[in-house]
C-alpha cells in the first residue's frame, strides 16, 4: 500500500509531466506552423508563471518567508533543477531560467523569438517531462521517500 | 521505432482491458454507502479516456511529424503511467465493502462528516496498516486529470471527495475511531484554505538554515572548511544549487505538512471533544515514539501539547466552550495530567531540519492554529455544555450495560437520540473512570479481565450507535 505522502508526490509528478508534454507539443506546433492556437497560448502563459516561480524558489533562502506561494515555488525550483540542461552550472542557473522565461514571454507576446532560443525552451520542457517520467516511475516502484532521492 | 511504439500502445490497451475487468468485479460487491461506486465509475471512465487517447495517438500522423521520436515515446509513456495510477486508486475501494467495515458506524460517520463538509462524499475503508489516514481525492484527481481531454471525467467528480482509512485489526474498536475526527480535520483545513492564513505566520530561523547549508556544502566540497565563516558568500552558497533546492523544498514541505497536521488535531478536538484526545493517546502511545518527528508529522508530544492547549481551562485565548479539564472525573484528570507531563519533557536532539521546524512552531503559532480552527468551526464545536448535559446519564446507562443510544426526559415525557460524539465521549469517560463498576455488572473483575471488558464496552457502544442511527433515519423518514 502506498503512503499518502508518496501518493501525493506521485500525483504532483504525473501532473507536472503531463503539463511538460503539452508545452513541448505547443512549441513543436509553433516551430512547424508559426502559429499559436488559444490553448497553446494558455500553456505558454503557464510556462511563464512556472519560470517565475522557479526564480522565486531559487531566491527563497535569502529571505525565507513561508506561504502557499513559497511552497509552490519550492516545488517548481526543484523540478527545474532536475530538468536543467547538463551544461548549466549552479552559477548560471538563474540566467538560464531567466532566458527561458524571456523566450516564453516573447513567443507569447510577439508570436516570434530566436529559433535557437525556442529550441532551448523545447529542450527544457522535454527534459522536464523526461525527469518527471523517471520520478513517476521511481514513485511507483520504489519504497524510498521521494524527497531524499 | 514507430512499430515499437505501436506495440507499446497495444500492450497498454491490454492493461486497460484488464483494469476494466477488475472494475466489473468490484462493481458486484456490496458497499455500505454509494461513495466507493462513485470512485469506481471515475476509474472506469478515466480508463476509457486513456484507452481512446492511446488509439488516437496511434492514428495521429500529424503528431508523428511534429514531435521527435523521443518526445512521442515520452507522450505515450505518460499516458501509460495513468494506468498504474488508476490501479492505485482501486486500493481505496478495497476494504470499503460491508464485511470489512463496522457498517453500523459508517452511516453516522458519514452524517457527521456531512454536517461539517456539505456535499462531501467519503469512502470509509479498513486497511492492513495500523494507522488512520486521509486522502483528498478531488484535489488530487483535478490536478492529475487536467486539460481538455479529461474535462468530461472531472464533471462527475464530487465537490469534496475523500477517503478515510482505518486499521482493519481495530475495526470494531469504536472508541479508537474518534481518530477519524483528525481525518475530517484535514478536509476542513483544505476546504477553509487555512494553510493560506496559518503558514505565513510561521517564521524560520534564517541563520540556522544557513548553518545547515554550510555544513552540507562543506561535506560536498570534500572537506573544504567553510564552517568557521560567519556567513557564506553568495557565490559559495550559489555553488551548491542542489543544497539550496533540497533545503528549500524540505523546509517548505515539512512546515506545510506539520501545520496541517496540527490544525487537523485541533479540528479533531473541536469535533469529538476530549474523546479525540483520549483516542490519540491510546492509539499513538503504543506504536510511536512520543518525541519523534517525521517529514509528514510533528512528534506526538507537540501534538498533545496543542490538544491540551485547547482542553485546559486556564488559557485566556482558548475558547471557554472547550475547557473540559475542569469537569473531568478525578481518575480521568489524573490520566490526562500524567500524559501531559510526559509530553512536556525534553527529548533527545532531532534531525537538524526537524529541529528548525519544531523551533518555528512556537506557543504563539499553536495559539494561532487553535483560534483559527475554532473560528473555522463557526460555533459548531462539541462544547463543554453538551458534554455536561449528557455525560452522566449516558455513563449511567453504560455502567448498567444499557446501550446509551437515547435519553429519557421524564418531565417532558419524551426521548431524544444520542449522537455518535456524545456516545463515544461517554464511552471514554467509562473506560477511564468506571470500568470496575461496568465489569461488576457482568460479574467479572476488571483488572483480571481487561481485554474482555474492553471488548464488551466497545460492542455496547457500537450497538448504541447503530440503534441511534436507526432512530435518526426513522425520524427523517417520518418528517419527509
Amino acid at each position: 500500500m502506498f503512503s499518502e505522502s508518496r501518493f501525493s508526490d506521485l500525483t504532483e509528478s504525473l501532473a507536472s509531466g503531463f503539463f511538460a508534454d503539452k508545452v513541448v507539443l505547443a512549441i513543436a506546433r509553433f516551430q512547424k506552423s508559426r502559429t499559436l492556437n488559444p490553448s497553446d497560448e494558455l500553456l505558454l502563459e503557464e510556462a511563464v508563471q512556472f519560470f517565475k516561480k522557479v526564480i522565486e524558489g531559487h531566491d527563497w533562502m535569502d529571505n525565507p518567508r513561508l506561504s502557499k506561494n513559497s511552497m509552490e515555488s519550492a516545488t517548481a525550483f526543484s523540478q527545474a533543477v532536475r530538468a536543467r540542461s547538463p551544461h548549466v552550472s549552479s552559477k548560471n542557473f538563474v540566467d538560464y531560467i531567466q532566458d527561458l522565461l524571456n523566450t516564453a514571454n516573447q513567443l507569447l507576446q510577439q508570436k516570434t523569438a530566436d529559433q535557437n532560443k525556442i529550441a532551448i525552451l523545447r529542450e527544457f520542457f522535454s527534459n522536464y517531462g523526461r525527469s518527471e517520467l523517471v520520478r513517476t516511475e521511481n514513485l511507483l516502484q520504489d519504497d524510498r521517500l521521494e524527497i531524499f532521492q | 521505432m514507430e512499430e515499437v511504439l505501436s506495440q507499446t500502445i497495444d500492450y497498454a490497451r491490454e492493461r486497460c482491458h484488464a483494469l476494466s475487468k477488475e472494475i466489473e468485479n468490484l462493481e458486484q460487491k456490496i458497499y455500505p454507502t454509494a461513495s466507493p461506486k462513485t470512485l469506481l465509475l471515475f476509474i472506469k471512465e478515466g480508463n476509457e479516456i486513456i484507452r481512446s487517447n492511446l488509439d488516437k495517438i496511434k492514428k495521429d500522423t500529424e503528431l508523428y511529424e511534429t514531435l521527435t521520436s523521443e518526445e512521442l515515446e515520452q507522450k505515450v509513456k505518460r499516458f501509460c503511467k495513468f494506468l498504474p495510477y488508476l490501479c492505485n486508486l482501486l486500493e481505496y475501494i478495497e476494504g470499503s465493502e460491508v464485511q470489512n467495515t463496522p457498517a453500523a458506524l459508517i452511516r453516522p460517520l458519514k452524517r457527521l462528516v456531512r454536517h461539517y463538509l456539505l456535499n462531501s462524499e467519503i469512502i470509509f475503508r479498513s486497511y492492513s496498516q495500523l494507522n488512520y489516514s486521509f486522502a483528498p481525492l478531488t484535489e488530487r484527481l483535478r490536478k492529475v486529470f487536467s486539460g481538455e481531454i479529461f474535462k468530461s471525467l472531472l464533471e462527475g467528480l464530487p465537490e469534496f471527495f475523500a477517503v478515510v482509512s482505518f486499521p482493519k485489526v481495530e475495526s470494531n474498536y469504536v472508541l479508537l475511531h474518534c481518530m477519524v475526527g483528525h481525518e475530517i480535520g484535514h478536509g476542513l483545513y483544505q476546504e477553509k484554505n487555512l494553510g493560506e492564513v496559518l503558514i505565513p505566520l510561521v517564521t524560520i530561523d534564517k541563520s540556522a538554515l544557513d548553518q545547515i547549508a554550510k555544513v552540507i556544502i562543506e561535506t560536498e566540497s570534500q572537506g573544504q572548511d567553510v564552517s568557521g565563516k560567519q556567513q557564506l558568500s553568495e557565490t559559495e552558497l550559489g555553488e551548491s544549487l542542489r543544497v539550496k533546492e533540497l533545503l528549500t523544498k524540505l523546509i517548505n514541505k515539512v512546515i506545510g505538512n506539520w501545520v496541517e497536521e496540527l490544525a487537523a488535531d485541533a479540528f479533531g478536538i473541536c469535533i469529538f471533544g476530549p474523546a479525540y484526545f483520549f483516542a490519540f493517546i491510546n492509539f499513538v502511545s503504543a506504536i510511536q515514539l512520543l518525541r519523534s518527528s517525521s517529514y509528514t508529522h510533528p512528534s506526538p508530544s507537540i501534538r498533545m501539547k496543542l490538544m491540551w492547549h485547547l482542553l485546559k481551562s486556564d488559557q485566556k485565548d482558548s475558547a471557554d466552550s472547550l475547557s473540559f479539564e475542569r469537569i473531568f472525573e478525578d481518575k480521568t484528570k489524573d490520566f490526562v495530567q500524567q500524559w501531559v507531563k510526559v509530553a512536556s519533557k525534553e527529548g533527545p536532539p532531532l534531525h537538524p531540519i526537524y529541529d528548525i521546524v519544531e523551533k518555528s512552531i512556537t506557543p504563539i503559532i499553536i495559539c494561532h492554529i487553535c483560534s483559527k480552527v475554532i473560528e473555522g468551526m463557526n460555533g459548531s464545536e462539541y462544547t463543554i455544555q453538551k458534554y455536561q448535559k449528557n455525560i452522566s446519564t449516558l455513563c449511567d446507562l453504560i455502567k448498567n450495560l444499557i446501550p446509551p443510544n437515547e435519553m429519557v426526559d421524564f418531565k417532558q415525557k419524551k426521548t431524544t437520540s444520542s449522537d455518535v460524539v456524545s456516545i463515544l465521549n461517554a464511552g471514554w469517560e467509562v473506560y477511564l473512570s468506571f470500568m470496575d463498576e461496568f465489569s461488576k455488572n457482568f460479574e467479572v473483575v476488571y483488572k483480571d479481565n481487561k481485554i474482555e471488558c474492553d471488548k464488551k464496552l466497545n460492542e455496547l457502544l457500537l450497538k448504541a450507535i447503530e440503534l441511534s442511527e436507526i432512530k435518526t433515519r426513522w425520524d427523517e423518514i417520518k418528517n419527509d
